[in-house]
């Protein structure tokens, strides 16, 4: 037996650059969100899931609404549009059917998404616009200190719910695919790994992909209801994820003090786009 | 005398060449970007990270490998790279290696 | 149709057609190549017939679920690279107004087709207007400036649709035409005439490096080059306050430095924006100021008045934004008094009084829509402000 005199490390050594900054704009980090929050560990699966897709970094559009997850466009190194409230859908919906050839990703909050922009989402998917949505559902308007969100669950405590939330709550999953969409999948950010490979087959979806992540928030969401810290928020989710693919997401809601079911609960087969159809009628219209 | 032997271990790996891993990996940090959300801490599956007392620029306390752990009880799951909120915490793979011939 | 016109492009030739379909016409031949809309009478037509013409002409025709979508997706194509536009009218309008305001500050050139109708709310849908004048000017929150362009006849709809385009090309702006029902729905002849005559501004591409593009920075003339996305720059565009990378700062310096510039780009052009009609003008003692449908009545009103030996004249607006306060100062220096006619409850008038500084009495003869002026409502005013 020889004896190998090589030394190992035994701390961590220092770093100037990490080595996914070439997809983000790093001179404007640190990002804007608390410590804690898993928005970061969305942003960081979204890029890996970028390298791993090997898609053209060129034709990838990344659009985003208003709130804490809308900023997440703002630090990536690609085409990026922070839009107004709501309209992340309809202007990526613009920018793929003008030009067909970029991969358009719209990356935004529940509120965003779902209460004001709900209009936009149920009608991108029922049309398959060629485009993949992530949603990060922190359960809260974040951005704006904690007020009640179409996705708050009956019964939590937010700033404009001082007697707790007395409305129930939406299924995003379970709405996106009554309304269309050809991928549906929910993942918690503790769920990284998964989350990564989700996102790549959702990018690489033609048509319509959702992918709803929950991030901790413990600044706004937590705080007033018993998650104060980030990781008090991700135990909570090691301890009651459970997966199960291919379920009916009518059957996944999200209930506070119930598991947290997640997976991937829809992926058809492609059909024709919005995009496809488009092309189609051009053709038509062009030989007569 | 286990903490001698951990100390030890930390110099000289005892581990003959042939039953070494060929890659040499590195854990590498950003300190200044961390914000101390002890992501990596928690979840890495080998336990291998703690809070380090001294703080960063922000005032956070940053990840440091335990005092009686080294790279070779790191998983390379890179798990803490993918968690990291702030693209602080990264594992590296040391390019020009050819394992424990060296 | 003449027969040489291919609708497979500019259709040359002579028309007999209304006001929206002629819009519809000049914008294809203007290079828009993307409508995004939502049906709203008195507009629909100009939508009816780009669903039918953008195809032929390779284009993008889609029907939203509502005007914020509208105005959001042709945001996005423009920001594609394509020419794009709506068409709305009051209610709309209005819901569009936050995405102008992201239009105006990521400088993205579009152009809205307003065909006014009588409001507020759902007022009269069927009839015409010219209420929104003011909201084409500041119906977004914060200060911005845009150009809004007035046509009145159905000849005049199709070439400023075409200009439309240009000046916001030019000088990356929403462009908002300020139509209304009665020119829309009016069918009058029309001539288009062959491609190779219709001059067309495009957008200024960035030419530097694709490398840490500066996605805002402007040129000597305040306008930054527009690259599209896709296109390698990675481009950074945000409704936040920005600094020339695009990069949002939260403070007064960059709200200074770019709302200023925003405001000026257009301002400072005024001159170059401008387009005026005058009429009878250089003798006269009572001035009209009329735009759109109701500067017809005012000529009308003129002619009747010269026959009754006042010297009156028209200056008709055809750049209703900017105001052109430096021609009115001038031509209030050599008359006596102003009639302003417009159908809403005064809105123009307010804009005159400021850039006659009280100098002469400026009066407004107003309508609250549903109906044009008739040329004797106007003259009735011309003569009351001859008499004191």
């Amino acid at each position: 037996m020889t004896i190998s005199e090589e030394k190992v490390d035994d701390t961590i050594l220092e770093a100037k650059r990490h080595p996914m900054d070439y997809l983000l704009r790093w001179d404007r980090l640190p990002h804007v969100w608390c410590s804690g929050c898993g928005l970061g560990s969305v942003l960081s699966c979204f890029i890996h899931a970028i390298a791993e897709s090997g898609i053209d970094t060129k034709k990838i559009v990344v659009v985003s609404g208003i709130g804490c997850t809308g900023r997440a466009s703002g630090y990536l190194d690609l085409d990026v549009f922070h839009t107004t409230h709501g309209r992340a859908i309809p202007f990526a919906i613009g920018l793929k059917l003008a030009n067909p050839e970029l991969k358009v990703i719209v990356f935004s909050g529940d509120g965003d998404l779902f209460a004001i922009g709900g209009n936009h989402i149920i009608h991108a998917a029922r049309r398959n616009a060629d485009i993949t949505v992530i949603c990060s559902n922190n359960f809260i308007y974040g951005m704006t200190g904690g007020q009640l969100a179409p996705t708050t669950p009956m019964g939590a405590w937010t700033s404009t719910s001082p007697y707790g939330n007395v409305e129930p709550n939406f299924n995003l999953c379970h709405l996106v695919a009554s309304a269309g969409a050809i991928y549906v999948a929910r993942w918690t950010s503790l769920n990284a790994r998964r989350l990564q490979a989700s996102m790549v087959e959702a990018i690489k979806k033609k048509g319509f992909s959702f992918i709803e992540v929950i991030p901790p928030c413990p600044t706004t969401f937590g705080r007033r209801n018993d998650y104060e810290e980030g990781i008090k928020m991700l135990e909570f989710f090691r301890e009651n994820t459970i997966i199960r693919h291919g379920i009916d997401p009518g059957d996944a809601e999200l209930n506070l003090g119930n598991k947290i079911v997640v997976g991937k609960f829809v992926d058809k087969e492609d059909k024709p786009t919005l995009s496809d159809h488009i092309a189609r009628i051009q053709l038509f219209a062009k030989r007569r | 005398m286990l903490r001698l032997h951990m100390t030890l271990r930390k110099i000289i790996s005892f581990i003959p060449p042939e039953y070494k891993e060929q890659e040499k990996w590195h854990l590498k940090i950003i300190t200044d970007r961390c914000k101390g959300c002890l992501f990596c801490i928690n979840f890495c599956p080998t336990e291998l990270l703690e809070s380090s007392p001294e703080i960063n620029s922000k005032g956070y306390h940053p990840p440091k490998i335990k005092d009686d752990m080294d790279m070779d009880d790191c998983a390379k799951c890179g798990f803490c790279e993918l968690i990291c909120p702030e693209f602080s915490i990264f594992l590296e793979k040391e390019e020009d290696t050819t394992g424990a011939k060296k | 149709m003449s027969k040489k016109a291919s609708i497979h492009d500019v259709l040359t030739g002579e028309h007999y057609i209304s006001g929206n379909e002629a819009i519809a016409e000049g914008c294809l031949a203007a290079g828009c190549r993307f409508f995004g809309g939502y049906p709203i009478t008195p507009s629909s037509e100009i939508a009816e017939r780009m669903s039918r013409r953008l195809p032929q002409v390779g284009g993008v025709f889609i029907q939203m679920e509502d005007e914020i979508a509208s105005i959001a997706t042709i945001l996005g194509a423009s920001w594609a690279g394509r020419k794009s536009m709506t068409a709305t009218s009051g209610p709309g309008i209005s819901l569009m107004m936050e995405n102008i305001g992201l239009g105006a500050m990521t400088e993205t050139p579009f152009v809205i087709i307003n065909v006014q109708r009588a409001g507020p709310s759902t007022g009269l849908p069927t009839l015409v207007g010219q209420g929104d004048v003011m909201q084409a000017r500041w119906g977004s929150h914060g200060d911005y400036e845009l150009i809004a362009l007035s046509p009145n006849s159905v000849q005049e709809a199709f070439d400023l649709s075409i200009e439309a385009f240009n000046l916001a090309e030019k000088y990356r702006t929403p462009v908002i035409m300020l139509t209304d029902e009665s020119i829309c729905h009016m069918v009058e002849k029309l001539i288009i005439p062959t491609k190779s005559k219709i001059k067309i501004e495009n957008r200024k591409k960035p030419t530097g490096s694709k490398k840490n593009h500066l996605t805002f920075k402007p040129d000597a003339d305040m306008i930054p080059p527009m690259a599209a996305a896709g296109e390698g720059y990675n481009v950074f565009v945000t409704g936040l306050t920005h600094d020339t990378k695009g990069y949002p700062v939260i403070t007064p310096e960059a709200q200074e430095i770019l709302v200023k510039r925003l405001c000026d780009k257009i301002l400072l052009n005024e001159e170059k924006i401008r387009l005026t009609e005058e009429y009878m003008t250089k003798d006269a003692k009572v001035l009209v100021i009329s735009y759109g449908i109701t500067a017809r009545s005012a000529k009308g009103a003129v002619n009747l008045a010269r026959k009754k030996g006042i010297k009156a004249g028209l200056l008709r607006l055809i750049t209703i934004w900017p105001f052109p306060t430096k021609l009115i100062e001038e031509l209030a220096k050599k008359v006596d008094a102003i009639v302003v006619a417009e159908i809403n409850n005064g809105q123009i008038v307010k804009e005159v009084r400021e850039a006659t500084r009280k100098s002469v009495p400026v009066v407004l003869s107003s309508k609250l829509g549903g109906t044009v002026h008739t040329p004797k409502e106007i003259l009735a005013k011309i003569e009351e402000v001859k008499k004191k």
